[in-house]
Formats: structure tokens, C-alpha cells, sequence
């Protein structure tokens, strides 16, 4: 989904929430504030949680005198000191996406792109999972957000609903329900998408 | 700066050796695929026709026609000598492909040569094994004219002709297949390897999230050309370790030439198999890639048959060909002893290949980055 609208997103907002910084220009540095999880586990299988996770702190240039604090900092942070030596690749699905959310995280990236985080994991990680992104966007990381979860949209700022790849509608949750006098998120998706085809 | 540049790379590096490491399957490329194959074809791939069975009849059966034969039998070329009573027999031994040629002696054979006039002894190969008949047969003409020379001797002066083979005296063909065997499997090693890594990386879309991360493409390109090359470079001088010390082959040339010149002989090969792998979307894609290369690569070497026999407009694209130079340089210093001026030679094409292969390669994920 990211990676389809990542055309969209790159040359639009993230020159805004870059401070402004030329994209293209500054592409090594726009690249070293980003924090990125992709929808699909794209982590080294063949790696230990520990050896992934210090792989991306190398890779995101964290000195290797504080790499060490920092691993073990976020491997506390997900809960996943008990998995650190275990093959990546033999996680269960839900500690898989923790720990591409930690390594996207490694380096503090101002700006974090989630692609579906919570898609195919279960009810009580989704729940810590919301509740990792909304303590991060209170300390100030800008957080983008693709997901396919109507109730999830409504703990977000602001809402961009694409629809064949396409922006219909762009505004906070209370203001796109106002806009069509919806009850929940859902119903005002849907009474959007409905409008947009006419 | 650099020392940000080093410490990224250095963790790619890494990466690309646990994960090398990690997965039996490669595990068993750059180990068990080699050594087999090297103890396998240094035995088995062999242009020497030995064990030859010859059908014979002999008409004469005089002192002289006997002496002949006794020579064939001396010889280590051949094995089975059946005596065929009847043409049919003789024949058929033949058809049924028992044996590979068949003598037939005239009964005028003794009396022609006390009478000091012409005669003939025909051989008869099998034409449907091609390569088969024309060795065995040159090997009977061989035993035949020696007879002849030292007969027609015995009545004065005669040239004697005196064959001296050099650089592999004693035509050991297994020398000259060992040499060669060796470049071939690194060259499979390391094309394997590389082909791959790139192509699985996109395959199981980590490649992405080196994309995002703040490496640049020819940070990327160089984690993975040095870990594929260390490899492969000791497998490389592991396999002629071996050659030297179980198969007795000579070094004749000077062991740090070796060394530089498969370093950079695998370094295009690594080239190659970048390119391949960065134009590849999956590693199936890859090694149907790699297969496409190898077979004319191997074919336009100089190992199956002489880059001079073959047409002039193939003889420049064997140039372009990382795999013609890696043998002629690993045969060269082996047996040869090349000297550095032609090591040089042979080198420069080596260092452009690289160069052109490496930064195409760069170029296409370059085009993935932006």
C-alpha cells in the first residue's frame, strides 16, 4: 500500500515534514530520519533478533559504542529480551512485526512510515502496537500510517482516504464525520467512497 | 564521514557472511558443490581414449604380422584383443560396438616386406564414436609407423621423428583438466553466489529496506562484492592447495601472481553475477540468468576447443568472455610459468570487465534508489 502511494507521499508531505529539506537533494540524510516498516517481514530470516536489530543500528550509523545500550534499550522497550538469540525467522507472526517496528525505531527516526502495521496479528498486539505509536507520536515523531482497520483510523491525527489511488478526503477523524454526519469512522468511509464514485 | 561510510559497509559485510553462513543450501555451494566436483571430473573428464578393444585378424601369422601385434599388446592404450577367425565375426564385433577398431592383416604382409616392397594393413574404426576412431586409429598409425620405421631401417639411413610434448611432458591430460577445473568451479561458486544475493534480497523484500535506510548504492555494491569475493577467493586457492599437493600438479609460475590474478579474474566474475542479480526480480529469474551466461562463457573459454580454431567473429566476442582470460591465466601459471608481462596482458580485459560489469550493476540499483 505504502509503496504504491510512496510516489504521492515522497514529493508531497515529506518535504513539508522534513523541515523543508530537498528530498532529492538530501536524499542520504531524509533517508537517515526515517523509520520504515514494511508491510510484508522484511527482516534478515536467517539473522537472530539481536544480529537484525544491530545490523540497523550499524546501517542507520549509531556509533558502535552506543549500539549495544540502545539494542538492549529497545529489545526491552518490545519485550523481546527473551527471543534476542533466537532466528528472526522463527518468530511468531506477532513478535515478527514487533520487531520491524524495533528496527525501524533503532536509529529515533523523526519520521516513521508504518506500512500495515497490524495487519494478520492478533487483538492484544494490536493493542500494544497502538499503544507504542500513539506514546511516540506524543513525544513528537511524525508517525505515517497505512492501514486497512476502520477503528484504527480513528486514534489517528489526520486522515488521507485513498481510493483508487487516489486522495477523496483529507481531515481529522471528527471532521470527516461531521462532513457526512457518520456515527462511526466506517459508515463515513463508506458514505465517502460512495460519494466520490457519483 | 569515512569512518560513518566504513561502519555501514562493515555491517553489510557481516550481514552478508551470517547470512551466507547460516543457509545450508549456500553452505553446501561454496563447500561440498566444489570439492565434490573437483575429486569427481579431475578423475572422470578426460579427452584420453585408454582401454581401447581391438578386433584383429591376421592372414599372415608370420614373424612379422606376430611382432606387430605383440607391440599393440605392450601398448597401455589398448585392452582387449579379440582373434577373429571369420570376416562375419570380425565384423561383427565391430557392429555390436565390443570393440572400438579392428587390424586386418594380408596374408602377402610377411612376404611384401622380405621383398622389401609396399604393404598394407588396414584399420578399421568405428565412425559412429567419432572422437573414439580418430584417436585409437592415430594411436595404431603411431605403433604402425614405429614398426615401419624400424624395418624400412634395415636397409640404411631413415628419419627418425622424436616427439617431445612441452609443458606437460609426460601428456598428462589430467594436468591440463585440473587447471581448468579449477577456474570453472570457482567461476560457478561465485556466479552462484552473487546471482543470488541481490535476487533473494528482492525476493524476500529486504532489499527495500536497505532502499529506505541511508546506504547509498555504492555502499550496497560494495557489501556485496567483498563478501562473495573473500569467498570465493579462498575457495579458489584452497582448491589449487589441493591440486598441488593430491593431484602432484606442478606451480610452475610464481604463487603471488596466482593469487592476484584470481583475485581479480573472481572480481569480474563477481561483476557479472551482480549485474545479473541486479536486473533479476527473483532468484528462479536469477539462475536462469547465470545458466544463460555460463554455457556460451564456458563454450567461447578455449577449453572445449582453441579460441584460434573457432570463426574470426566469435574469436572478438571471446573478449568480452571474463572466463577465456581466468583459464588462460590459470593454465598459464601453472604450467606454463607465465611470465608478469603476459599475466598483465591478460589482466587488463579482467580489470575493464570488472569495471564495466560493477558499475553497471550500481547503475541499476541506483535506478531502484531514486
Amino acid at each position: 500500500m505504502l509503496k504504491e502511494e510512496g510516489d504521492n507521499v515522497k514529493k508531497g508531505e515529506l518535504v513539508t515534514v522534513l523541515d523543508n529539506k530537498d528530498y532529492k537533494a538530501n536524499s542520504k540524510k531524509a533517508r537517515a530520519n526515517l523509520g520504515y516498516m514494511a508491510q510484508k517481514f522484511s527482516l534478515y530470516g536467517s539473522l537472530t533478533v539481536r544480529q537484525n536489530l544491530d545490523f540497523f543500528a550499524s546501517v542507520y550509523g549509531i556509533k558502535s559504542s552506543e549500539k549495544e545500550k540502545r539494542v538492549d534499550e529497545i529489545l526491552e522497550v518490545f519485550a523481546l529480551k527473551e527471543f534476542e538469540n533466537q532466528k528472526s525467522e522463527d518468530l511468531p507472526l506477532g513478535f515478527k512485526q514487533k520487531l520491524s517496528m524495533a528496527c525501524a525505531l533503532i536509529h529515533n527516526p523523526p519520521v516513521l512510515f508504518l506500512d500495515e502495521p497490524t495487519s494478520g496479528v492478533d487483538v492484544l498486539t494490536r493493542r500494544d502496537f497502538w499503544n507504542h505509536i500513539t506514546s511516540l507520536a506524543k513525544k513528537g515523531v511524525t508517525i505515517l500510517v497505512t492501514t486497512h482497520f476502520m477503528d484504527e483510523a480513528e486514534y489517528c491525527d489526520r486522515i488521507s482516504l485513498f481510493y483508487k489511488g487516489e486522495t477523496i478526503a483529507v481531515g481529522t477523524p471528527k471532521e470527516l464525520k461531521a462532513k457526512v454526519n457518520a456515527k462511526n469512522m466506517e459508515e463515513a468511509f463508506i458514505t465517502l467512497i460512495n460519494e466520490s464514485e457519483k | 564521514m569515512l569512518k560513518d561510510i566504513f561502519r555501514r559497509v562493515f555491517a553489510l559485510i557481516k550481514k552478508e557472511f551470517i547470512t551466507i553462513w547460516k543457509d545450508p543450501k549456500s553452505r553446501g555451494i561454496i563447500i561440498m558443490l566444489p570439492l565434490m566436483q573437483l575429486l569427481i571430473f579431475s578423475n572422470a573428464v578426460t579427452m584420453e581414449v585408454n582401454n581401447i578393444d581391438v578386433a584383429v585378424i591376421d592372414r599372415d601369422n608370420s614373424v612379422e604380422s606376430r611382432e606387430l601385434l605383440s607391440r599393440f599388446e605392450n601398448s597401455p592404450r589398448f585392452r582387449k584383443f579379440y582373434y577373429a577367425d571369420t570376416e562375419q565375426e570380425f565384423k561383427k564385433k565391430l557392429d555390436t560396438q565390443k570393440v572400438q577398431i579392428g587390424l586386418y592383416i594380408n596374408n602377402d604382409f610377411s612376404k611384401n616386406i622380405k621383398a622389401q616392397k609396399q604393404t598394407n594393413i588396414s584399420i578399421f574404426a568405428d565412425g559412429r564414436q567419432t572422437n573414439v576412431a580418430s584417436i585409437a586409429s592415430a594411436y595404431a598409425t603411431q605403433i604402425i609407423s614405429g614398426y615401419s620405421a624400424e624395418v624400412s631401417q634395415r636397409q640404411g639411413a631413415s628419419i627418425n621423428l622424436v616427439v617431445r610434448n612441452w609443458y606437460n611432458p609426460n601428456l598428462e591430460y589430467k594436468w591440463y583438466i585440473l587447471t581448468i577445473i579449477v577456474a570453472m568451479l570457482s567461476v560457478v561458486v561465485t556466479l552462484i553466489l552473487t546471482s543470488l544475493s541481490i535476487a533473494r534480497e528482492r525476493e524476500l523484500g529486504t532489499f527495500d529496506q536497505l532502499i529506505v535506510s541511508p546506504l547509498s548504492s555504492t555502499e550496497i555494491l560494495l557489501g556485496k562484492t567483498v563478501p562473495p569475493l573473500i569467498i570465493a577467493l579462498c575457495l579458489t586457492c584452497f582448491m589449487s592447495f589441493l591440486v598441488v599437493t593430491f593431484f602432484h600438479l606442478p606451480l610452475k609460475g610464481s604463487l603471488i601472481l596466482l593469487i592476484i590474478s584470481i583475485a581479480i579474474a573472481l572480481l569480474s566474475i563477481v561483476g557479472v553475477g551482480l549485474f545479473i542479480s541486479s536486473i533479476c526480480k527473483t532468484q528462479q529469474q536469477a539462475i536462469l540468468s547465470v545458466m544463460t551466461f555460463m554455457m556460451p562463457a564456458m563454450l567461447l573459454s578455449g577449453f572445449i576447443s582453441p579460441i584460434e580454431d573457432m570463426p574470426v567473429f566469435l574469436q572478438y566476442l571471446t573478449y568480452l568472455n571474463p572466463v577465456r582470460f581466468f583459464m588462460v591465466l590459470t593454465r598459464g601459471i601453472f604450467l606454463k610459468g607465465m611470465g608478469i608481462e603476459d599475466v598483465i596482458i591478460n589482466l587488463i580485459p579482467l580489470i575493464i570487465i570488472s569495471c564495466i560489469t560493477l558499475t553497471l550493476a550500481s547503475k541499476t540499483f541506483k535506478r531502484n534508489l531514486d
